[in-house]
């Protein structure tokens, strides 16, 4: 086994412990991301000897933060001072980061080695990662198929062992939708959990930054790191699900479903059942939440891009100018009525916290979907596959609950993600739950690199 | 409305806002949908709401 397949804590721990050194770890990794990158491009810039060069630097010290020496990618939507920062997007060729974003002055006083530039669907804007500029990023699993997005490039990064745990955004479902569609873990926080700062924004009053990684216990050290909460999340991974009320939403909203990830999920709630979960069905207004998530997404990315739509609209590409056309001209009325509209769910959702503790929903209704494949036969209907990908991810950015994407099994040998959401601010109940049914669950096998 | 309408509509809209693009290639199934989604919003009561930001109290 290479160390390149190592979980992020084992590498951690290995380091710690003198086994090896963070120059042995970042070998394997760049070795296998040079042979991933021709193929599947999770990478928009990889210096290999910029690597090295930290590695070194890292070895030269006594080990003393949670990451010392552990690669670790950032999406090219996060500042890393001296790298390229062109948020997929040609407008932004050449263009330099002058400062670290706060998060990644964490990660650096934590002690990680940034591996790359990872690739993004354009500005954040989009599900599938196809990028007209650089061409897609690919699933590991099946490279004529769509890894997701926005952070397609972290989860394939992750997935195939070219890093041990990436940094990504979410603003409709963009680190949980690859995560789920990659078979790696994605954790969205709590709205504000995580600082933006030096984060390109996508749609400011949505955006979340969270980590993926291979492990939910490696996303828990890495939202450690990246919300300065030492210990808070990792102390509650070995809890039990005993008693847990495991609250299962109904309704036409959850039945749009390919009947590959239907039965997987069923399969994970009788997994979960089994360790001593109890469900409870819930009804909450989905269909709201998700049209509040669309209003404001479409309104502020328009607002962020407004000077530069101006200029050069035919400098994006077609997905994202047209997106941005239509956020345009939306009325006013309609942005401050989702606004309104928020407030009102986010009280409902108070009285959701009532009656469960967490929900269990899938992450993405389909398995992964063709590069290219605008429209998704689901049931015997025809559905926009960008509104697939995002319909059950994008009503908790709306309410800006913490939620998970924990891989659940395959479907037409795809991989499949279970979403776990919890009240504002419980990451930990979240991820305790989801660590839970990782053990239960077993081990699933990784894509072929 | 018509395509046609929607179309003249959503040019007026962009060109007031300083954006020019050629009408045609205008993405106006794309907002018509979009505005068919936003009508969930409709059946939401926010009579006692204020417009503002997602405040959760907290950690």
């Amino acid at each position: 086994m290479s160390l390149a397949d190592l979980t992020l804590t084992q590498a951690a721990d290995a380091i710690r412990k003198g086994d090896v050194s963070p120059v042995e770890v970042v070998e394997a990794v760049l070795d296998r991301a040079l042979r991933v990158q021709p193929v599947l491009r999770p990478f928009l810039w990889l210096d290999p000897d910029r690597v090295r060069d930290e590695a070194r630097r890292r070895a030269q010290e006594v080990p003393g933060g949670l990451l010392h020496g552990v690669p670790v990618t950032l999406k090219d939507l996060i500042a890393e001072r001296g790298a390229p920062f062109t948020c997929g997007s040609k407008l932004r060729e050449g263009v330099v980061a002058e400062e670290d974003a706060e998060v990644t002055r964490r990660l650096r006083a934590a002690g990680a080695v940034l591996v790359g530039r990872a690739h993004l669907h354009e500005f954040a804007f989009g599900v599938s990662n196809e990028n007209p500029h650089f061409g897609p990023a690919r699933n590991p699993w099946d490279p004529e198929r769509s890894p997701g997005g926005s952070s397609g490039g972290s989860a394939v990064a992750v997935a195939t062992g070219c890093t041990y745990g990436s940094v990504g955004t979410d603003t409709g479902g963009s680190v949980r939708i690859p995560a789920a569609l990659c078979g790696v873990v994605g954790i969205k926080p709590t709205y504000e959990r995580v600082p933006r700062q030096g984060v390109f924004p996508l749609a400011p009053s949505l955006d979340h930054v969270g980590p993926l990684a291979r492990t939910v216990e490696d996303v828990a050290v890495l939202l450690e790191v990246l919300a300065a909460t030492p210990g808070r999340y990792t102390a509650a991974l070995g809890e039990g699900l005993r008693g847990l009320r495991l609250g299962v939403p109904r309704g036409p909203y959850w039945e749009v479903l390919h009947p590959g990830v239907a039965s997987c999920f069923q399969e994970a709630l009788r997994c979960l059942e089994g360790e001593g979960a109890r469900r409870v069905t819930v009804d909450f207004p989905w269909e709201a939440a998700s049209a509040v998530a669309t209003a404001l997404l479409l309104v502020e990315a328009a607002s962020v891009h407004a000077e530069f739509v101006r200029a050069q609209p035919n400098g994006y590409g077609p997905d994202v100018r047209d997106r941005l056309l239509v956020g345009l001209c939306l009325p006013a009325e309609r942005y401050v009525q989702a606004l309104r509209a928020r407030r009102a769910l986010a009280e409902a959702s108070r009285q959701l916290w009532g009656s469960v503790d967490l929900v269990a929903t899938p992450t993405v209704p389909i398995p992964a979907p063709r590069l290219g494949e605008a429209v998704t036969e689901v049931a015997g209907a025809h559905h926009d596959t960008r509104a697939l990908l995002t319909r059950f991810t994008n009503p908790f950015n709306a309410l800006g609950l913490p939620a998970l994407s924990v891989p659940c099994g395959f479907a037409d040998s795809l991989p499949v993600g279970l979403q776990l959401v919890g009240p504002p601010w419980e990451e930990a109940r979240v991820l305790a739950a989801g660590a839970a049914y990782e053990r239960a669950r077993g081990r699933l096998p990784r894509p072929e690199v | 409305m018509r395509e046609a309408d929607l179309r003249a509509w959503m040019q007026a809209a962009l060109e007031a806002r300083g954006v020019s693009v050629d009408p045609e290639s205008l993405p106006v199934q794309q907002l018509r949908a979009v505005l068919r989604r936003l009508e969930a919003l409709d059946g939401v009561d926010v009579s006692s709401e204020e417009p503002g930001p997602l405040r959760w109290d907290g950690p």
